[in-house]
């Protein structure tokens, strides 16, 4: 493999990202629950200092006090690594996907003849959380830089690796 | 001699203008189809009558568009005609009779197309009736809901009586948001706005072409913009909405404007009655004021034609999940944050508040649970209606009263359970006791506002009017905390 080789997969690998990013696929998003639509997904972010240091007072953590502090001391890059770490704790969010409005979810007859749910397996925060931390969230400034460059690394990293080790093998 | 004259016909003149500062009252209701209207007239009245005697002045009522017109659409088919007897309006009739009787004022929000009203080439996901509802026959069946409910209209059901009148008319429900309007946008390009204008602005035209007497209200906008354009953030859609580049200012080479009497905002919070939230565009309960100053200033610049200078704001939904609901409020604070919110959003400008449900909905229905279910009622869940049991929050929404410490003591606000003036008590607690501090008269519409010197500024404060009592309020300061409004 040539630098040249290397250079092509890159732009193969960020050309095929980015239009898969801008296709005019649906923009429903897949796998909500309608309450999930009222709710900041990362609330205190801006907002109140108070807001969001707890996810939820009422349960338990799924990680060690400890740990949590050590996060919270990296103020918002800490949240947002706590946030993450925790997002699969099977208590914290519900696994239901239906798509009826809030208050309305209780017609139930209408929620069954009239809507269609589809499960995508990653709750919509978690989802942002990843996003937010690749760049590819749409309220991002980064946009898809930094995934580009992310996976353009990757990629030069390993192909350089590998072509050092046949030049030492 | 002649200048003093006209100084003093201009004077009055700025005078007669209606202000803004005018004293302004805070009117409550609730929306709940659910309880007042899917069950048997005789449970809904009785939920009726307990959201009069929770306070209760307004209803709205879910109008459904697709239930009440024909699946399919007849030939000879008249959509502006509320008498075409491919229409079903059995159960409207019925939820707005029952609400008449029992002293609410119903407003009607329409939304749900029937499947020959939406645009073509839908998309799968997008939920029945959300997908390019046509302007045209939405306005046509605006006309149809204006005329059956303008008083004059027989009633089928009784005859030699007509409908009641119904005031308040209501084009869809959350337009920016994926759950009720589509599609929000496409190859990038946002389109929601624009096509909720049209909808929204030939409504108003078939409303007010039967009624002129009749408010329309532009629809609730709901809270959180989301990525991708899947919600968009409220302030930026009524920006596109109402042609404005900025918070402040229009655009220029934008004639577009909307016809809107009302406006409408849904201020969930993922926190307390001051939390604003952490999207620049969205609009909790804390960003209220925000939203006041860019319908100002789109009123300013002529971008909302209605019938009023200022276009008052209402906000048709609004609640928290409470206990049973593991992720709801404890009740301590719901009490709290209960009569804060009416509290918070009297002082936004808001005349007009429905909460969302008066009774909690049950904790699990099918693969439903707590968070997609909503325990945001004033009553707890039962299956007999009868034997419903109020919350504590109850006390807290009828007769909302709330006390903040300041230099010099503390200051007051509330509203007295019937919205009717009358002298009201205040009075401190020390120790067991209660102390009064000073008396004060509710305006009008039952608001009262005061504050009270006095060294003493901490412990609970609490109004009395007539044979009730305010839930006492602490003077020490509640720091906002994260709750999902839906719980779970």
């Amino acid at each position: 493999m040539t630098w040249r080789t290397y250079i092509a997969m890159v732009a193969v690998a960020a050309f095929t990202l980015f239009s898969h990013g801008t296709s005019a696929a649906s923009i429903i998003p897949p796998g909500n629950s309608a309450a999930d639509q009222y709710t900041e997904a990362f609330p205190g972010a801006t907002g109140n200092e108070q807001a969001g240091r707890i996810p939820n007072p009422n349960r338990k953590p799924s990680l060690p006090e400890t740990t949590i502090k050590k996060f919270r001391s990296h103020g918002q890059v800490g949240n947002a690594a706590l946030a993450l770490a925790t997002s699969t704790d099977p208590n914290r969010y519900s696994d239901s996907l239906e798509k009826a409005g809030k208050g309305e979810a209780k017609r139930r007859s209408r929620v069954t003849e009239d809507e269609s749910s589809s499960d995508s397996g990653i709750p919509d925060k978690n989802l942002e959380v990843i996003k937010q931390a690749t760049g590819m969230s749409g309220y991002g400034d980064m946009g898809y830089g930094l995934a580009i460059t992310l996976f353009a690394v990757t990629i030069i990293a390993i192909g350089y690796a590998a072509s050092r080790n046949r030049a030492l093998g | 001699m002649r200048r003093l004259v006209l100084l003093s016909v201009l004077s009055l003149v700025v005078l007669a203008l209606p202000s803004e500062s005018q004293a302004r009252p805070l009117h409550t209701g609730f929306v709940d189809n659910v309880a007042f209207y899917d069950v048997s007239p005789d449970v809904g009245n009785l939920w009726l009558k307990r959201a009069r005697h929770a306070g209760g002045k307004f209803v709205r009522i879910n109008v459904y568009w697709d239930t009440i017109a024909p699946v399919d659409r007849p030939a000879n088919f008249e959509p502006s005609n509320p008498a075409d007897p491919a229409y079903k309006w059995g159960l409207l009739d019925q939820a707005v009779k029952s609400s008449v009787a029992n002293g609410l004022t119903p407003m009607l929000m329409a939304f749900l197309a029937p499947k020959w009203a939406e645009g073509p080439h839908r998309d799968p996901d997008a939920r029945l009736g959300t997908w390019e509802p046509d302007p045209v026959q939405f306005s046509e069946f605006g006309e149809a809901l204006v005329k059956r409910y303008s008083g004059h209209f027989p009633d089928p059901a009784a005859p030699q009586t007509t409908l009641p009148k119904v005031d308040y008319f209501q084009a869809w429900n959350e337009p920016n948001l994926f759950l009720y309007f589509n599609p929000q946008a496409k190859n990038g390009k946002i389109l929601s706005p624009a096509a909720y204008r049209e909808l929204l602005n030939r409504f108003y035209s078939a409303v007010k072409s039967v009624r002129p007497d009749a408010r329309v209200l532009a629809a609730g906008m709901a809270p959180i913009g989301r990525p991708n354009h899947a919600v968009i953030a409220p302030k930026d859609f009524i920006r596109r909405l109402a042609c404005m580049r900025s918070n402040s200012k229009p655009r220029r080479n934008c004639s577009a404007f909307i016809r809107a009497d009302i406006w409408d905002s849904h201020p969930f919070t993922t926190g307390g009655p001051t939390h604003q939230a952490s999207g620049k565009d969205d609009i909790s309960l804390g960003d209220l004021p925000e939203l006041r100053s860019l319908i100002r200033a789109a009123d300013k610049h002529k971008k909302i034609r209605g019938v009023t200078r200022f276009t008052p704001i209402w906000a048709t939904e609004f609640s928290w999940d409470t206990k049973p609901d593991p992720g709801g409020l404890p009740m301590s604070l719901a009490k709290r944050w209960t009569a804060e919110a009416l509290y918070r959003m009297w002082q936004s400008g808001i005349s007009v508040m429905t909460w969302l449900s008066i009774l909690d909905a049950p904790s699990t229905l099918g693969d439903l649970g707590w968070a997609e279910l909503a325990q945001s009622g004033f009553y707890f869940y039962t299956k007999d209606a009868t034997k419903a049991r109020p919350k504590a929050s109850l006390r807290a929404f009828r007769f909302p009263f709330v006390a903040f410490k300041n230099r010099k003591g503390f200051h007051f606000w509330g509203r007295t359970p019937d919205s009717r003036k009358g002298r009201v008590v205040i009075q401190i607690r020390k120790g067991r006791r209660w102390y009064t501090v000073t008396k004060e008269r509710a305006d009008r519409s039952g608001i009262f506002v005061g504050s009270v010197r006095t060294r003493h500024r901490r412990g609970y404060i609490r109004a009395l009017y007539r044979n009730s009592s305010a839930v006492p309020f602490s003077l020490k300061n509640v720091p906002d905390k994260y709750y999902r409004p839906f719980g779970g």
